[in-house]
């Protein structure tokens, strides 16, 4: 019936409650990324996002012998990861009051590491900026399906909506892309999805 | 394709964030776990709490020693303190205020010294004896939670066993073991003595875990003692006979303040603050 491999961070879980510090590092390794994304789509910072990906990770080790069962664990943690974000912000609505700086950080789009950028050829240059003038969520999905192959289900979960919802952000991330890049650039990003 | 060009992901920093992750983690290790303990005790999260805020005491003050190569750990409380210690089998250990556990982190050997109190909570393993050396005592657990007080200023190391059976021996000589069940206390004076054992309810001796300081018919003197064990204060009779007389009592998280003023009562004596030196006198009619 699925035909969907299994999440193969199911085994993770119960070495994890264990004190199994290496299936917490392969947790880790394997989340990171989207983690940070999902998180960044909010906060639009990377050094917040790491921070609060990292303090969730923290926790869950620490708590480690109530980490809930494998199949959820995927969705606790992109959970997590979005309250945790949110409360952020709304702490940061406070802190705005007393500081415009804070805001000027919060509505810049956060900026693509620059070492990586100088390697990458124009074209992905272009795309990556593109990608990163997409609005928050839309870029998020776009993303999480683009540099980590998720599923839309995947994403999904990650991001709190439904399939439908990822299907409608990733294909106005398509059709801003298109617009932003023209022709041989949108080729490209057509392909590679 | 090869000419297909890569759009590199964004540069999450992965590698540098496992690392410091790692170092939190460590850093924690070893160390403190109140949650732990909050899991089997659900209302110590704010008797703990309140112990904090009360004795205006946190376990980040606490002194560790390390020596990586032994991996002997030294852990010490001071006055008002309370901090929990999990070990990497799981066993657990409350330790009182005033404290000091030595023990072994990696566990090569779950043998420990103790000097003052602590509650142990053992994970039983048949194969590796779990040994507290306290005074002039050695208790080995069999399969238990365990209280030991042995403050150097007592002339007898208290057993009590909450949970199961543990194993008491004299340090020096061998006057044989002596298995102390729940619900009994034994006392061990000096360090070849006859061993004894009570039936005292261990609650008179596990009520500081969760915040609550009791004297069961003490003499004042050892209750002067044990408030600067909790409070971080120094206790002085101005009159010597005040230290013979006996005080039985609860207080549940209490104040300093609050308890002064009931022992103030019960004695008839008023006391004199004068930043950490309390001092007792008979009441003068």
């Amino acid at each position: 019936m699925n035909d969907r491999p299994v999440d193969p961070l199911v085994p993770l879980a119960r070495r994890i409650r264990d004190g199994d510090i290496a299936a917490f590092e392969a947790l880790f390794r394997a989340l990171h990324g989207p983690l940070c994304e999902v998180v960044d789509g909010y906060v639009r910072s990377q050094a917040v996002a790491e921070e609060i990906v990292q303090d969730l990770f923290f926790v869950v080790w620490v708590d480690r012998e109530r980490l809930i069962e494998a199949r959820s664990l995927r969705a606790y943690l992109f959970g997590a990861a979005r309250n945790r974000a949110v409360h952020h912000l709304r702490h940061q609505v406070v802190v705005k009051r007393w500081s415009d700086r804070e805001r000027a950080e919060l509505s810049s789009p956060a900026k693509p590491a620059p070492d990586r950028q100088l390697e990458s050829s124009e074209t992905e240059a272009a795309v990556r900026e593109a990608i990163d003038r997409l609005p928050a969520r839309t870029r998020v999905a776009f993303v999480l399906q683009w540099d980590y192959e998720m599923s839309h289900a995947e994403i999904a979960t990650a991001m709190g909506i439904s399939i439908k919802g990822v299907e409608k952000l990733i294909a106005t991330a398509k059709a801003k892309l298109r617009q932003a890049l023209g022709n041989h650039a949108a080729t490209f990003v057509e392909r590679r999805l | 394709m090869d000419d297909e060009p890569t759009v590199p992901r964004r540069a999450w920093q992965t590698d540098q964030e496992w690392f410091n992750l790692l170092e939190r983690i460590t850093a924690d290790e070893a160390v403190v776990r109140p949650r732990a303990q909050a899991r089997r005790h659900w209302w110590w999260v704010g008797i703990a709490a309140g112990i904090v805020l009360l004795l205006g005491v946190s376990a980040l003050g606490t002194t560790r020693w390390r020596n990586r190569r032994a991996s002997i750990e030294t852990v010490v409380t001071t006055a008002g303190q309370r901090l929990i210690v999990r070990l990497a089998d799981k066993s657990t250990i409350t330790l009182g205020p005033a404290s000091t556990l030595r023990y072994d982190r990696s566990q090569r050997s779950r043998e420990m010294t103790l000097e003052g109190l602590a509650d142990f909570r053992v994970e039983h393993d048949p194969a590796r004896p779990f040994v507290v050396h306290a005074g002039g005592a050695d208790i080995a657990d069999i399969g238990t939670e365990f209280v030991v007080r042995s403050y150097a200023s007592d002339s007898v190391v208290h057993v009590a066993v909450n949970t199961g059976v543990v194993s008491v021996r004299n340090r020096v000589g061998d006057r044989g073991e002596l298995l102390v069940h729940a619900g009994e206390v034994a006392l061990v004076h000096g360090v070849s003595a006859p061993l004894q054992v009570r039936d005292v309810a261990p609650a008179a001796f596990t009520a500081w875990i969760g915040g609550t300081l009791t004297f069961d018919d003490d003499e004042f003197v050892d209750v002067a003692r044990e408030l600067g064990r909790w409070f971080d204060v120094d206790v002085r009779l101005a009159d010597p006979s005040l230290g013979a007389r006996r005080i039985t009592a609860i207080y549940n998280t209490p104040s300093l303040t609050s308890v002064l003023d009931a022992l103030g009562a019960t004695l008839g004596a008023r006391y004199e603050r004068t930043g950490r030196i309390i001092t007792f006198s008979a009441r003068v009619k």
